[in-house]
C-alpha cells in the first residue's frame, strides 16, 4: 500500500491572539479603513458670504497632505449697481509662509496679497493661487478682503498638513 | 482611498504573480533575487504611493499591506483548501527509487538541483534517499533511509 507521507492528523484550530497583538491589529486595521473614509485625503471647505454690495466665495482646503498642492479661489461678486473700486486680498503672513506659492492669477502684488481690477456692477472676478504645502501641523490665519482702505471681508482659514 | 485601492491590487497582483512564477524560483532566491527583491519593489513603489511621498500615503501603504498580509495569514491558518490554493502543496520528486519526471518538469526542478540538496544534507547518492519533496516554500527536503542504508534496490541509481 502506497505511503501518504502528507497526511497529518486533525488539529482543530482558531484564531487566538496576545493581548499585545490585538492592540497592534486594531491600530494597524483601522489605517486604510479610516483612510477608506477620506480622513487623511485632501478635504475641500468652501465659505460663501455677502457683505455690502459683494459676494465673496473662498475655495480652499482645510486638509491636505504635505508636498501636495493647495487650490485656493477667492471669488469676488458686485452685487450693486455701483462700482466697486480695486480690491486687495490679503493672507496672513504666518499662514502664507507654511506654503510655496507655485502660480496665482492674477500675480501676487506682494508676498501675501492679490489685487484684483475695479469691479463693474453684476461683474463678477477670481483671483487664483496655487499652493505646495512644506510645512506640517495645524496653521491658521486670516484672510481679508479689502476696497478703498474699507475691510469688506474677513475670516480665518485654517489649514492642516499631515506630514 | 486611492493608495488603499492601489495597494490592495498590488497586494493581489503580487499573490498571484509569485504563486505563478512557482515555489522552486522563490525557494532559490540566488538568480532571482535581483528581480524579486530589488527590481519588483522599485517598479511597484511608484504604483504604490503615486505621486505623493508623504509619510501619511507611505503609512497608509505599508499599513494596507501589512492589513492584506495578517488577513493573508488568518485565512490561511483557518483554511486548508484556501492555503493550497496560495501557498500550493508540497510536491514529490523522488519515491523509493523513483523519478517522478512529470512533477519534476512541472516544478522545474533538475536533477543536478536535487542532488545538490543531498549533498548539502551529507549523502553523496540518491540510492540513499527515501522521499524528495519539494516543499511549498520552494525548499527541497531530502528524506534518507532509516540508518542511512543503502537500497540495494536502488543501487544502480547514482
Amino acid at each position: 500500500m502506497e505511503e501518504n507521507i502528507f497526511s497529518t492528523p486533525e488539529v482543530p484550530s482558531r484564531l487566538r491572539f496576545r493581548n499585545y497583538q490585538l492592540v497592534g491589529m486594531i491600530f494597524l486595521f483601522s489605517i486604510p479603513l479610516l483612510a477608506m473614509t477620506g480622513l487623511f485625503s485632501v478635504k475641500d471647505k468652501k465659505i460663501q458670504t455677502t457683505k455690502k454690495n459683494i459676494e465673496i466665495k473662498v475655495d480652499f482646503n482645510s486638509r491636505i497632505r504635505i508636498g501636495q498642492t493647495m487650490k485656493f479661489n477667492v471669488s469676488l461678486n458686485n452685487i450693486s449697481d455701483s462700482k466697486i473700486p480695486s480690491v486687495e486680498i490679503d493672507f496672513a503672513e504666518d499662514y502664507v509662509v507654511q506654503f510655496e506659492k507655485v502660480r496665482s492669477s492674477p500675480e501676487m502684488a506682494s508676498k501675501t496679497g492679490i489685487s484684483l481690477a475695479d469691479l463693474g456692477p453684476g461683474e463678477m472676478k477670481t483671483a487664483f493661487i496655487e499652493m505646495k504645502a512644506i510645512e506640517f501641523g495645524n496653521h491658521s490665519g486670516k484672510l481679508s478682503v479689502s476696497s478703498a482702505d474699507e475691510k469688506l471681508f474677513e475670516t480665518t482659514l485654517d489649514t492642516l498638513i499631515l506630514p | 482611498m486611492e493608495t488603499v485601492v492601489r495597494a490592495v491590487i498590488i497586494f493581489i497582483f503580487l499573490t498571484f504573480a509569485l504563486r505563478i512564477v512557482g515555489k522552486r524560483v522563490l525557494g532559490e532566491m540566488s538568480g532571482y533575487e535581483l528581480i524579486l527583491i530589488i527590481l519588483i519593489p522599485e517598479i511597484l513603489s511608484q504604483g504604490l504611493v503615486g505621486e505623493d511621498f508623504s509619510i501619511t500615503n507611505s503609512i497608509i501603504g505599508a499599513s494596507t499591506l501589512l492589513t492584506l498580509v495578517m488577513v493573508n495569514s488568518f485565512f490561511s491558518y483557518r483554511f486548508k483548501t484556501y492555503r493550497d490554493v496560495l501557498e500550493g502543496e508540497p510536491v514529490i520528486l523522488y519515491n523509493n527509487g523513483k523519478f517522478l519526471t512529470e512533477n519534476m518538469d512541472k516544478e522545474r526542478v533538475n536533477v543536478d538541483d536535487i542532488l545538490n540538496e543531498i549533498r548539502e544534507i551529507g549523502f553523496e547518492r540518491f540510492s540513499q534517499m527515501k522521499w524528495i519533496i519539494l516543499e511549498s516554500d520552494g525548499k527541497i527536503s531530502c528524506i534518507p533511509f532509516e540508518n542511512n542504508i543503502v537500497n540495494p534496490e536502488h543501487s544502480k541509481i547514482v
